[in-house]
């Protein structure tokens, strides 16, 4: 049992505040991971969940008590820091078993635990190696053993990828997330790369400026985006927003940029101020649809299968997925969006209606 | 085509300039050590070997005459011996002290940079001025240290700091290490700062308290800045003149004398300029030594921390 519990965390560094009442239930065994952009807070959050960084206001708590106050060394958890930081000066061996021998754990029993992260994470040929002479892919896997073998409740890992090539990267999320399965252990994961967090993660978090705007399962983040920050920072090329008014007399939407194509709607927007957004790959070349828009294609990016085309609609760029030859620069379209692909959110806020 | 012959010959052109700038720009650096380094070096070890003296322009070559007389000398025994006590004593407190200060003004305290920038100020004095700065000190009747002592009830009569032979090596040690320790703090305080924070959060989450990340992350770590600065100490210290010679010149007696001042002694006050050269290259070569053995040692050669 490991369950953790935030609740309106804040921190501050000097005026700057780095997170914002943070609100957040991470479930026993589960893969959570922390999605956000660079700079908004994510290994701050990291930290003063392991207790390196203290925590200004709010409540943390393991399985129901509260932890804020502990050092971090009776916290019970481990970490993997952004950049590696295994001790330069002690070789594979004696990373792995640092936090043991300063929790005290027979010497028997360290010898055991690290031939057993050793065998599982096929580092015991490194066993006896530096840091320094090792690839940035092994020292990686070793800064996951040496959290391995402390068998914490919490397994925290902050951007353990960002510095391993896109090859390296795969490989070892991919074990990562074989080693989640097997070892049945709660892990925070930290991340600012989507692609990462959709495929790891059991649900994600995502923060913006020291917040968290909105928890979810992959898909429920990324098909109901509960705000616009959300909705364009999901997904590559981002979804289109597209501003509009709504007319709260026939329940209907008139997009802003022509003022003739009205949408009729069931959502009440609180202000007439909106915006409309679709994903890109849920643009049709089709003649009829909810949503219809007459343009001509301005780029087309080719990705190998497919291609994104940036299509003019009078003023109004909307980025569309298509299939790679399907159009050409130039051509003049009618695109159609079904109404389940259209999300409303209101202009001010950015929250979803 | 054309370009391609263009730029061939342009490279060719350009060789010979390549080995002309550098030079160009290291000729002043080579020239001045060789007229203030390596030749007056050469002239020392080329003396050593005559039996020159400064009243005389003549001189004769006598091998290792001045040698076989100073390895027979008691007095050069003995300042030998002062030299390597000197330098082990004042060496190990300039270490001591400075690896202290450097822990200090590497915390978050307020006003770091002021006491970082205030600790510094002997170290940039001049030896002349710290050297007389602590022989007003010493004094006996206008001294601050003897003032403070018999105010405080432990002395009655003013202690003689630099004549009186139980307190004279103390009264030369003490100035030393004020003005060497802030340069060995400088060096820890830069090795200090080039471990990374990281290494300090992850041996928290690793559950080591304060001192168990002091030693098996901060010592270490500066295992390199230790033995560096060991050397630079031994190298420093053995060789030190300037204080011993404006706070005592070797005396009283020849209590503090040491390798250096005996040096001095022999070629401008006992005009034996052969002689003395002798006692400054067993200087050097001690030194010489002791950093080869330094440097070729398998812990400073290894790159790691
Ligand atoms: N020790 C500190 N002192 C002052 N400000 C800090 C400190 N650490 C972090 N910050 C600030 O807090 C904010 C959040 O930093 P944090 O490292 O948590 O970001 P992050 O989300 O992990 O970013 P990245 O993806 O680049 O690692 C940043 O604006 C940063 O400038
Ligand atoms: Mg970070």
């Amino acid at each position: 049992m490991s369950e953790l519990r935030l609740e309106h965390v804040s921190k501050r560094f000097g005026r700057n505040l780095v997170l914002d009442r943070v609100n957040l239930d991470i479930r026993d065994g589960e893969l959570m991971v922390i999605l956000g952009p660079s700079g908004c807070g994510k290994s701050t959050l990291l930290s003063i969940v392991a207790g390196i960084e203290d925590l200004d206001s709010g409540i943390i708590c393991l399985n129901g008590q509260s932890i804020g106050h502990l050092p971090p060394r009776n916290r019970d958890m481990a970490m993997v820091f952004q950049n590696h930081a295994l001790y330069p000066h002690m070789n594979v061996y004696e990373n792995i078993a640092f936090g043991l021998r300063m929790h005290k754990v027979s010497a028997e029993e360290i010898r055991t635990r690290v031939n057993e992260v050793a065998v599982m994470l096929e580092i015991e040929h490194l066993l006896k190696r530096k840091p320094r002479q090792m690839s940035g892919g092994e020292r990686q896997r070793v800064a996951m053993g040496r959290a391995i073998a402390r068998h914490p409740q919490i397994f925290l890992l902050d951007e353990p990828l960002s510095s391993l090539d896109a090859q390296l990267r795969t490989q070892i999320r991919t074990e990562i997330k074989k080693l989640h399965a097997k070892l049945g252990i709660t892990m925070v994961f930290v991340t600012h790369d989507q692609f990462e967090a959709m495929t790891l993660s059991d649900r994600i978090a995502i923060m913006d400026r020291g917040r968290i705007v909105q928890v979810g399962t992959p898909d429920e983040v990324y098909h109901h985006p509960m705000t616009t920050f959300v909705a364009t920072f999901l997904g590559n090329p981002s979804m289109n927003l597209i501003s509009a008014r709504y007319d709260a007399s026939t329940c209907s939407l008139h997009l802003a940029h022509d003022g003739g194509t009205v949408l009729p709607t069931k959502s009440t927007p609180p202000l007439p101020a909106c915006l409309i957004g679709f994903r890109p790959e849920h643009v049709r070349l089709e003649e009829q649809g909810d949503l219809v828009l007459d343009g001509s294609v301005d780029v087309l990016e080719p990705t190998g299968s497919d291609a994104f085309a940036l299509i003019d609609c009078h003023g109004l760029a909307v980025k569309a997925r298509c299939s790679n030859g399907e159009l050409s620069v130039g051509r003049r379209i009618r695109l159609a969006i079904a109404s389940e692909h259209l999300h409303v959110f209101d202009a001010a806020s950015g929250n979803r209606v | 085509m054309q370009i391609l012959i263009d730029t061939d010959s342009r490279k060719r052109r350009k060789a010979p300039g390549l080995f002309l700038l550098p030079g160009a720009l290291l000729a002043p650096t080579l020239i001045i050590v060789f007229v203030v380094l390596l030749y007056p070096a050469a002239c020392t070890i080329f003396f050593s070997l005559t039996d020159k003296t400064m009243a005389d322009t003549t001189y004769s070559f006598i091998g290792l005459k001045n040698y076989s007389n100073l390895f027979s000398d008691p007095k050069f025994w003995m300042a030998f011996q002062h030299s390597i006590i000197f330098t082990l004593v004042a060496g190990s407190l300039n270490i001591l002290l400075g690896f202290g200060t450097a822990l200090l003004v590497n915390r978050a305290i307020p006003f770091r940079g002021l006491f970082r920038s205030l600790l510094l100020i002997p170290w940039v004095m001049p030896h002349i001025v710290t050297g007389l700065m602590f022989r007003w000190l010493y004094n006996d009747f206008y001294g601050y240290l003897n003032y403070l002592l018999i105010h405080a009830g432990l002395i009655e009569k003013p202690i003689l700091f630099l004549v009186d032979r139980a307190f004279v090596w103390l009264a030369v040690i003490l100035p030393t290490v004020w003005y060497e320790y802030p340069f060995v703090m400088l060096m820890f305080l830069a090795a200090l700062q080039s471990i990374s924070p990281d290494l300090y959060r992850a041996a928290k989450v690793d559950g080591a308290n304060a001192f168990q990340q002091f030693l098996h992350i901060t010592l270490p770590c500066l295992k390199q800045a230790f033995l560096l600065n060991g050397l630079l100490q031994i190298i420093f210290m053995f060789k030190s003149f300037n204080l011993v010679w404006i706070l005592t010149q070797g005396g009283p007696g020849d209590r503090t004398e040491l390798l250096s001042t005996l040096a001095y002694r022999h070629v401008f006050e006992g005009f034996s300029t052969g002689y003395g050269s002798a006692v400054a290259t067993v200087i050097f070569l001690v030194l010489f030594a002791v950093s080869i053995v330094y440097l070729a040692s398998p812990a400073i050669r290894s790159e790691e921390p």
